[in-house]
């Protein structure tokens, strides 16, 4: 059996990966303000220049929406890039998750010295939304920052790739003590 | 089997992660500023041997990733009734007609590229600054339009000139590198006026539309909101968000003063000046001006009291001033076939204004 069957073998597991996967995107997804609540007005409308839309960066790793949906007063941006990014990462989460919960019902001599420490990975992606000239989260924190606004602004570009990174140590360091039990 | 799928994904996450980082890294390389350290001349108060292309940082966004508008649209007072009264518009007073720009609209475009009066117009707004200035081509490119660069000169807004790719600070109005280093391009007067004078006072204005060819929520600002009772908008409180050149405790940071330019010189009106006095006359060099409190729109004009040879003094007269002969003048400045000629001026953050120019004169 693979290490991945394995962990996804429990079916509370392969359930509580698949919960923490959708709350997972659509918290990246409201990270990155391309979701939102409370709206009034009820609409779907797409861009007549989607082709020209589709891959054009308004920051790094964030693209330009193409349409727009607003229902039951949840207004969702349609941008194709930063859903399949969005899905992506929540594989990975997923992965890191069921991964853990299998570890943690291993006797406790399987699991000596490893660490959660993939799942912190999570956290950088949710910093990459942008507004206008500054990242939304450093507008909001901007009074604690003062002017170090701008030094957390230069190192922004790297919070995805960070992200990545954490969520792939996890996943080895996970798979290998998986496969060897 | 499975295994070697197990791989495969993980390996494919890998690698898409790999792609849209090198693509990243391809979109900001490709709009980073050119290496040259020529020493460059401004406007006036900047010494020349500055180096302002060394001071330029990024703001994140790559080129145009704040998208300018190109093609406006525009629709009736009556059909803006999204607008709440005490929301900031621009107001483009032009000889085809009143033109009214919503800041909530602005504040996710910085530039809307037009053509009105036969002629090639860019309406540009930082909320860094504060600042709204018109700019049109210059004398050479007339038809030049402007995107955003991405960059930031002292907080604010760095355009760029789409025909010969030069930078243009927006505050300095001033190619600093490239075929448009040391050309001022000319400029047309913004007023900033709340929407219930605005449309009171031009009621078949011609306003700005969501319509813009983007997706954005022109219901929120990020920034915060112009509102006197919103204690957390960084249009009122705190420092600049980037590096700036000067720094200065005159006035609060965010205080808005009103910037002119005219003949290598500047000023620095406070606005709260001029509404109390209505009509304030001041020097610039050589040259003779005059501001006046608009208040009809709540806003500041300022002209050179000089006009076809003859030098006018003013006073304050209600909607408008007259001159020593007793002549009256309205607030745009017109009498009879008569008008006067505006300066170069604008709203801006007084921290904005000094770090460009430092040797500034304040009047308040």
């Amino acid at each position: 059996m693979t290490s991945f069957a394995k962990t996804i073998k429990n079916k509370k597991h392969l359930m509580m990966g698949i919960l923490v996967y959708n709350v997972y995107f659509f918290l990246y997804y409201w990270s990155i303000n391309y979701l939102n609540f409370g709206i009034k007005e009820t609409l779907i409308r797409w861009s007549p220049n989607w082709q020209t839309l589709f891959f054009k960066q308004i920051s790094t790793f964030t693209f330009e929406p193409i349409g727009i949906i607003q229902y039951f007063g949840i207004q969702f941006y349609v941008v194709p890039v930063n859903i399949l990014i969005g899905l992506a990462l929540g594989f990975m989460v997923f992965l890191n998750i069921t991964a853990v919960l299998y570890i943690r019902n291993l006797p406790k001599q399987c699991r000596i010295n490893y660490k959660y420490n993939g799942i912190i990975g999570i956290l950088p992606s949710f910093l990459t939304g942008f507004a206008c000239c500054a990242p939304a989260f450093l507008i909001s924190l901007s009074s604690v920052l003062g002017s170090s606004v701008a030094f957390f602004a230069s190192i922004f570009k790297w919070l995805l790739p960070l992200s990545v990174l954490m969520l792939l140590y996890g996943l080895y360091r996970s798979y290998e003590i998986i496969r060897a039990n | 089997m499975k295994k070697i799928i197990t791989v495969v994904v993980i390996v494919a996450l890998l690698g898409s992660s790999v792609l849209f980082y090198l693509l990243a890294q391809s979109n900001n390389t490709s709009t980073q500023p050119d290496t040259q350290t020529d020493t460059v001349q401004t406007t006036g108060d900047i010494s020349e041997s500055d180096d302002l292309m060394k001071h330029i940082t990024s703001g994140g966004p790559p080129k145009d990733g704040i998208p300018p508008i190109e093609d406006p649209v525009y629709e009736s007072v009556s059909d803006s009734d999204y607008l709440n009264d005490y929301d900031k518009v621009f107001v483009y007073e032009s000889n085809d007609g009143i033109y009214l720009y919503p800041q909530r609209i602005l504040v996710w475009h910085e530039i809307v590229n037009d053509y009105i009066d036969d002629k090639q117009i860019s309406i540009t707004y930082c909320p860094l600054t504060g600042s709204a200035i018109c700019y049109l081509g210059d004398a050479e490119h007339k038809d030049n339009t402007y995107g955003t660069s991405g960059k930031l000169l002292n907080s604010n807004l760095v355009m760029y000139d789409r025909s010969t790719d030069s930078y243009i600070p927006q505050i300095l109005g001033e190619g600093i590198n490239g075929d448009l280093n040391q050309v001022v391009l000319p400029t047309e007067p913004i007023l900033w006026s709340d929407w219930i004078d605005a449309k009171r006072l031009y009621p078949n204005a011609k306003v700005l539309s969501k319509d813009t060819g983007f997706f954005r929520d022109y219901n929120s600002d990020p920034y915060g909101t112009y509102l006197p009772d919103d204690e957390r908008s960084y249009y009122y409180f705190g420092g600049p968000f980037f590096p700036v050149m000067y720094a200065d405790d005159t006035f609060s940071d965010k205080k808005t003063v009103v910037g002119v330019k005219s003949d290598n010189h500047v000023v620095a009106l406070d606005p709260f000046l001029i509404k109390e006095v209505k009509v304030l006359q001041f020097d610039l060099g050589t040259t003779k001006a005059v501001a006046v409190y608009d208040e009809r729109l709540k806003a500041v004009r300022v002209f050179s009291r000089e006009l076809n040879g003859t030098l006018y003094d003013f006073k304050p007269s209600t909607e408008g001033f007259i001159d020593q002969n007793g002549q009256h003048w309205n607030y745009n400045g017109i009498h009879e076939e008569l008008q006067l000629i505006p300066l170069t001026y604008f709203d801006v953050m007084w921290f904005a204004w000094y770090a460009y120019y430092p040797d500034t004169e304040v009047i308040e």
